[in-house]
């Protein structure tokens, strides 16, 4: 026997996985895979449970003394009255709106771009970053069956160090091949609401289960807010966010989440915004002092109109060292440019 | 029909992401395995789980040259552990107080190999606290998970010289320590080391 054969030795008794702990790590890769795969991929890290360092939240912390003494923030996290107004404004407009036919899959096509970063994170300072357009459409049925089509353009270089470090690294190819995938529905008894995951199915949160009463819906997204990376009201507006993308909520349910979202501390008014279509809406915002990217905004842009969703956008507020570019910077944006309920797939 | 290859699945999975669970079924309980024999079996449900998550998201730079994709996961395993070096000394030196009953079926054969074993197993626990952390790497890589020297290259991304000279040094040192406390009984096994790969 060597010391090779006694190494062996060690530890070799270790009890195998406990089945449990197998099955809850396979959903959460699925979930995680689903998550990239069929939301739109430049939601914040946060949601997808990368670790918030102390660190971060204490500069983050002084960041948002920087801000607020810059002016960048007017209205700090306080409640503002006039956010809250303009989106009760477009509550009452959707509350009197007819509902249409539920039947059929909900379509939506999008143009955005998302945060691609290969080794470039906070722990991993030598990395780059680029900016990459995703076009997608998508027809899900609230059955999790469905067509998704996505296709990714030429990166948009936040400076030349980023571009620099991606020649360096024998400039890959980030936009990988478009795609267009059919999927099949998801086993009967699931729950709509809870964000499960089955392979050969998309992730379709059935926004025609949530309930209408305000209390009950600001309930449901207060348990699932403090379920996923905790119970503050920029999860709650990011989950107001995610339940009107690409669901084609009903009138009376969007009337609802507008209300929740009128309700949340931190929420402003930044007035009237044009999209990259073009349209003009209504910009409501609120900043992230908890993301591991440290302070982030995010925009809601919705027709005053219409109570449709127009398009969403994220901005990283300070400067950072694992990004070439001056804050604000754009880190991500989508634009919904058709959002309809069809009864096939085109 | 021949089964997929690792690096087929994971080609298939840069067009559709859910083919990816293949490679999680293929390997997770070894990596499970191996984590828990060095942090334990509750930090490793943790790093078995993130391990996977990360390989999903830099799959698209798996080189798909490399048919097993053992090498690679075992990689992004072994890099997760980086954070948790106080964690894998804690888990050394339990091994370390832990002693075997001399009659427990080990594998060894013979009474006395079990005996040895029995003996050794303490010291060189002891032993591999002591060594660097790139050395350890390269030989639990070695000996846990049984990758040959190239797949340990291809985990750690260093060439197959430095995990030859790393294996070496280990192994050497393991001995010298193992020496020093009086209980290594094994033959003089340095030359293994340095053997051509298989």
């Amino acid at each position: 026997m060597d010391e090779i054969d006694a190494l062996r030795s060690l530890g070799r008794d270790v009890p195998p996985p406990d089945p449990a702990t197998r099955r809850a790590a396979r959903m959460a890769l699925l979930a995680h895979a689903e998550a990239r795969a069929s939301r739109p991929p430049w939601l914040p890290a946060a949601r997808l449970g990368i670790r918030r360092l102390r660190v971060v939240g204490a500069l983050a912390a002084l960041a948002i003394v920087a801000v607020l003494a810059s002016g960048l923030l007017p209205l700090g996290l306080r409640p503002d009255p006039a956010a809250a107004a303009a989106l009760n404004r477009v509550a009452d407009i959707a509350a009197r709106q007819p509902d249409g036919p539920r039947d059929g899959y909900r379509h939506t096509r999008s143009e955005g771009a998302y945060l691609h970063c290969l080794g470039g994170s906070p722990d991993h300072p030598n990395g780059y970053c680029a900016l990459l357009p995703v076009s997608r459409e998508i027809w899900i049925k609230p059955d999790g069956s469905g067509r998704k089509i996505e296709s990714r353009g030429e990166p948009i270089w936040f400076g030349p160090a980023d571009r620099a470090a991606w020649q360096a690294d024998g400039s890959p190819d980030l936009r990988g091949q478009p795609s267009d995938t059919r999927f099949g529905p998801t086993p009967p008894g699931v729950d709509p609401w809870v964000p499960q995951v089955w392979p050969g199915s998309l992730y379709y949160q059935n926004v025609d289960a949530l309930p209408t009463d305000v209390g009950a819906l600001r309930h449901l997204i207060d348990e699932r807010a403090a379920a996923a990376e905790g119970a503050t009201d920029y999860e709650r507006f990011t989950i107001v966010g995610d339940l009107l993308r690409e669901t084609v909520a009903a009138p009376k349910v969007r009337a609802a989440l507008y209300r929740v979202a009128a309700s949340l501390n931190g929420v402003e008014l930044v007035g009237s915004m044009t999209d990259r279509a073009g349209r003009t809406g209504t910009a409501v915002a609120m900043t992230n002092d908890q993301s591991s990217r440290g302070l982030e905004r995010r925009l809601l842009i919705f027709d005053p109109e219409t109570s449709v969703l127009l398009a969403e956008e994220d901005v990283l507020l300070h400067r950072v060292d694992w990004l070439d570019a001056e804050p604000p910077m754009v880190i991500g944006y989508n634009t919904y440019l058709t959002s309809e309920i069809v009864p096939t797939i085109s | 029909m021949e089964a997929r290859s690792d690096a087929q699945i994971i080609a298939a999975s840069w067009v559709e992401p859910l083919v990816f669970a293949a490679v999680f079924d293929r390997h997770y309980d070894a990596v499970h395995r191996y984590l828990a024999r060095r942090v334990g079996s509750d930090l490793a449900d943790d790093l078995a789980a993130e391990a996977f998550t990360t390989a999903f998201d830099v799959r698209r730079r798996y080189d798909t040259a490399h048919p097993d994709a053992r090498p690679w996961l075992f990689g992004i395993a072994t890099n997760l552990l980086r954070h948790h070096r106080r964690e894998e000394a804690r888990r050394l030196r339990a091994y370390a107080r832990l002693e075997r009953p001399a009659d427990a079926d080990d594998g060894f054969g013979g009474i006395e190999a079990r005996v040895d074993a029995g003996r050794a197993g303490p010291a060189i626990a002891d032993a591999v606290t002591r060594l660097s952390a790139g050395d350890r790497d390269v030989l639990l890589l070695f000996a846990w998970v049984d990758l040959r020297y190239e797949e340990i290259a291809v985990a750690l991304r260093i060439p197959v010289g430095t995990v030859r000279s790393r294996l070496h040094r280990a192994r050497r040192r393991l001995r010298e320590l193992l020496g020093d406390s009086g209980q290594y009984l094994g033959a003089d096994t340095l030359t293994e080391a340095l053997e051509p790969d298989g």
